[in-house]
């Protein structure tokens, strides 16, 4: 299976997809990654405009129609959470062999 | 105070910016014609950035502004480049990680990359095809030209010589510019590169 352009998901997608689980507008997933991250990632605001629209070309996440018109809201798309469970397990398996599991075994 | 200035390479202009920054000029305002409007400014603490996006919507131009501003960066003007001033406090690059760095290399690769392109390919074809630029004696189209005398001459010489100028000299400013263009490419080609092995 062809797998997708987007992946593996860098340190920067990867928790913005994690954070846009809730709906949050731009300037508020910078916050939120900052908080999730322990403050180890800050995202610029070059690269979370990028990422932004990256994701919306792929539709790993969505636009949501705001009542407050000026702040675009963004949530994860369903193709986004498969994403997400891809990159889960992909994970999952690299931490089973930091612990030592022997690799034919299936998690 | 307004100034007048064009700028090819982007790094340059950013540098030139921040270096007036730093002197207490503050650019309030970049127009589309290469006019800089400074003001005296009391605090060297602000930080100016040149940002070049693509926007694939016209939609995305707006979310764009919206969110930069969000961040605290304040628009200076622009149309393809954008300008971008915000005080200094650690904050103040635009792009915080590889992928992007990368692609915002990419987009200036394209930038110079076509603009030299299509300046080289206009200049050479018209130094192949175009006769007035082998020679200026001949960029002179006046009929009988050469064969007038004294003050006759004088004025007919003197109102065909920027024309002249324009014919024989244009193809040789565009391949100039090409070459410019292509060497600021290769520039940014070889920054690209060494983003690569640094990381």
């Amino acid at each position: 299976m062809k797998r997708h352009k987007l992946l593996p998901l860098t340190e920067t997608m990867h928790y913005i997809l994690l954070a846009v689980r809730e709906p949050l507008h731009g300037y508020a997933i910078m916050q939120e990654v900052e908080e999730m991250s322990n403050g180890q990632v800050r995202i610029a605001a070059g690269t979370l405009y990028g990422a932004i629209e990256n994701l919306l070309k792929y539709q790993l996440i969505e636009l949501l129609p705001g009542e407050d018109s000026r702040r675009k809201v963004y949530r994860i798309t369903d193709e986004g959470m498969e994403i997400l469970a891809i990159e889960q397990a992909r994970l999952q398996h690299i931490l089973s062999l930091y612990e030592g599991r022997p690799h034919h075994e299936k998690v | 105070m307004k100034k007048f200035k064009l700028f090819m390479d982007i790094q340059k202009e950013e540098d030139w910016l921040n270096g007036m920054v730093k002197k207490g000029w503050l650019c309030k305002h970049v127009s589309a014609w290469g006019i800089y409007d400074f003001e005296k400014t009391a605090s060297a603490e602000q930080v100016i950035r040149i940002d070049y996006p693509t926007f694939r919507t016209s939609d995305a131009k707006k979310r764009y502004i919206e969110l930069y501003e969000d961040y605290g960066w304040q628009h200076l003007g622009g149309n393809w480049l954008h300008y971008w001033l915000k005080p200094a406090d650690g904050r103040d690059e635009l792009f915080s990680d590889h992928a992007s760095q990368k692609a915002y290399l990419r987009r200036l690769l394209e930038y110079y990359g076509s603009i030299g392109f299509v300046l080289l390919v206009i200049a050479f074809s018209v130094l192949n095809n175009g006769s007035y630029s082998k020679s200026l004696k001949g960029a002179y189209l006046t009929p009988g030209l050469w064969e007038k005398e004294g003050s006759e001459f004088l004025s007919a010489f003197l109102f065909e010589t920027p024309f002249a100028l324009m014919r024989f000299g244009m193809p040789w400013l565009l391949l100039g510019w090409g070459i410019a263009f292509i060497l600021v490419y290769s520039k940014y080609h070889k920054k690209a590169k060494e983003l690569d092995k640094t990381t």
